[in-house]
């Protein structure tokens, strides 16, 4: 671990820099505030097993794109 | 033709092309032993309303070179080492095209630019590559156009068209061409190195095939997709020969439009022994029983923008594979996006208590369906760069270009079928979705719905909401991939 250099002065904390803060114009939570801001569990069932199909389905091509000429 | 009569002492020729069987007289100079292509390139650029050809002899093509210095340089037949390249015009040659002394000036014929065609000192494989605007009912649904620009005489011309090449049977083939039209899409539309023909049949493994690297005997489809990566555009590869060995629920249509959509071009493998490159489509008789899509093609054997009307009954046979080259940084494939985006719109429209929401969960739900989803990769910058010029409001179009987005994000649009149809703005809804998402752990970075606009920050793991005015439908991202926007949204 690297020590403060006791000769160097203090970096300014990050509230105190210049200028005007950009808002985001969001009103943020923290999302285990915000129950209807997570998928509910059957739409995530749903999206995994849209995944999964096309996992499936490169899997397949994957056996046979040795074998397959073209041109 | 002799080998020296190739390269005349004469710079270039004009030709006006308006005279009674001028246009069949460049045909018959050029045609050679394999006149399909040939044929179809002059007839196109005829159609197009071609009344100048400009031909510049000594033209250092740098595909022809590359196929020159890797193959035609090693025969014991001796072949030039430089092509022509013909440029096309629809308006009459210049006043002073006869006059010695008055400087020729092409700047008039500017905007009546057509496109060029190189054409290579081999009779058996005349067309290399070329540059045409589409026929002019294909201009609008050519999802994967880019600007060619050129210099002719001095003076700087552009034309917006898909880039094309045609075989020459022995260093490439058909597979090739389609990577060398993918490569090149992907060096216009977004600044990737260019590859020469040459260079792209250099990198592919030889070790994935049985056949000799040169003359080329076709390609495997594993020699396609590492050819791709290669590239730098590693490839989704789909088998699609039978139904069942698609994901669950695609269809090759929706597969095939997600990319297109997105400015990406389509490698479709036919048949067991043809391959060419998907840049467009349209959507004919939509709303009614007999919905259905055309495709565009750049077929390597036929010529340019070759429309599919029924890509079931394919002149090529089955289509057998889908491959798609993407952008080293789009992990999350299209129909995952299209899954969490629209469950994502659908739940927040459904809990949500503006009434102008509502029509979208019936909508989606209904038979027919009211509202589609469509799913577009691009540039986040040319997201936030499209806001304002799609219809956005200005509260709106502010909240999503100070979000944090990575450089590809996947956005999922809410289509009111309807507007689609009748090609105005029908995007009532869109989720935004970061293309390098972990696929154990799928979010939406930002979504709007009448009424609101969410957001979900990853690195605090916060939620933040913003309630919108009520807001105008706007026009669909898949107008703006690319450098200049299509004609018209995407049907």
């Amino acid at each position: 671990m690297m020590m403060d250099d006791p000769a160097m002065p203090a970096l300014a904390p990050a509230t105190d820099l210049p200028g005007e803060p950009l808002e985001s114009g969001f009103r943020l939570r923290r999302s285990r505030d915000v129950p209807e801001a997570t998928l509910s569990d059957a739409a995530r069932e749903r999206v995994f097993k849209k995944m999964q199909s096309v996992d499936e389905a490169r899997l397949r091509a994957a056996k046979d794109g040795h074998t397959s000429y073209v041109g | 033709m002799e080998f020296s009569e190739w390269t005349p002492d004469e710079p270039a020729r004009i030709i006006d092309l308006r005279p009674d069987g001028a246009l069949l007289r460049l045909i018959r100079y050029y045609e050679g032993t394999r006149t399909a292509v040939v044929h179809e390139v002059f007839g196109q650029a005829y159609t197009l309303g071609a009344q100048t050809a400009v031909i510049e002899f000594r033209y250092l093509d740098p595909d022809y070179r590359s196929e020159h210095s890797r193959f035609y340089s090693t025969t014991f037949r001796r072949y030039p080492s430089v092509a022509h390249r013909i440029h096309f015009f629809s308006e009459p040659p210049p006043e002073t095209w006869r006059d010695p002394v008055r400087a020729l000036d092409f700047s008039e014929l500017e905007a009546s630019y057509l496109g060029f065609v190189v054409l290579r000192p081999l009779a058996g494989a005349r067309v290399g590559r070329a540059a045409l605007a589409p026929p002019s009912d294909l201009g609008d649904h050519l999802t994967c156009a880019t600007t060619e620009r050129v210099n002719v005489f001095g003076i700087p011309m552009r034309v917006r068209s898909a880039p094309f090449m045609a075989q020459d049977a022995q260093l490439g083939v058909c597979a090739h061409m389609t990577l060398w039209v993918a490569a090149q899409h992907h060096h216009l539309a977004y600044g990737r190195e260019r590859r020469t023909a040459g260079d792209i049949a250099e990198l592919i493994p030889t070790d994935l095939g049985l056949g000799r690297p040169a003359p080329s005997s076709g390609l495997t489809v594993d020699q396609l997709a590492a050819g791709c990566r290669a590239l730098g555009l590693p490839p989704l590869v789909y088998k699609c020969s039978e139904k069942e060995d698609l994901p669950t629920g695609e269809q090759i249509p929706s597969i095939v439009c997600r990319y297109l959509n997105s400015g990406m071009p389509v490698i479709v493998a036919a048949g067991g022994h043809h391959a060419f490159t998907l840049v467009g489509y349209r959507r004919v008789d939509a709303g009614t029983d007999d919905e259905r899509i055309h495709f565009i093609r750049q077929d390597d054997e036929s010529g340019p923008y070759q429309l599919v009307e029924d890509f079931a009954h394919d002149k090529h046979g089955e289509w057998d594979w889908l491959i798609v080259p993407l952008p080293s940084k789009v992990f999350v494939p299209g129909e995952v996006a299209e899954s969490l985006g629209k469950e994502r719109l659908l739940q927040t429209a459904g809990n949500s208590g503006d009434p102008a929401c509502q029509p979208i969960v019936a909508g989606a739900n209904a038979e027919p369906r009211a509202i589609s989803f469509r799913s577009t990769v691009v540039r986040s910058n040319r997201f936030k760069a499209s806001l304002d010029k799609r219809g956005f409001d200005t509260k709106a179009a502010a909240l999503y270009r100070r979000l944090p987005l990575p450089r590809w994000v996947w956005v999922v649009e809410a289509i009111q079928r309807e507007e689609r149809t009748a090609g105005t703005p029908a995007v009532v809804a869109e989720a935004v979705i970061d293309a390098t998402d972990h696929s154990r752990d799928p979010h939406v970075l930002a979504w709007r719905v009448p009424g609101s606009l969410w957001t979900w920050l990853p690195d605090q793991d916060k939620v933040g909401d913003a309630d919108l005015d009520p807001h105008d439908l706007v026009d669909s991202i898949a107008r703006y991939t690319s450098e200049e926007p299509l004609p018209a949204q995407p049907t």
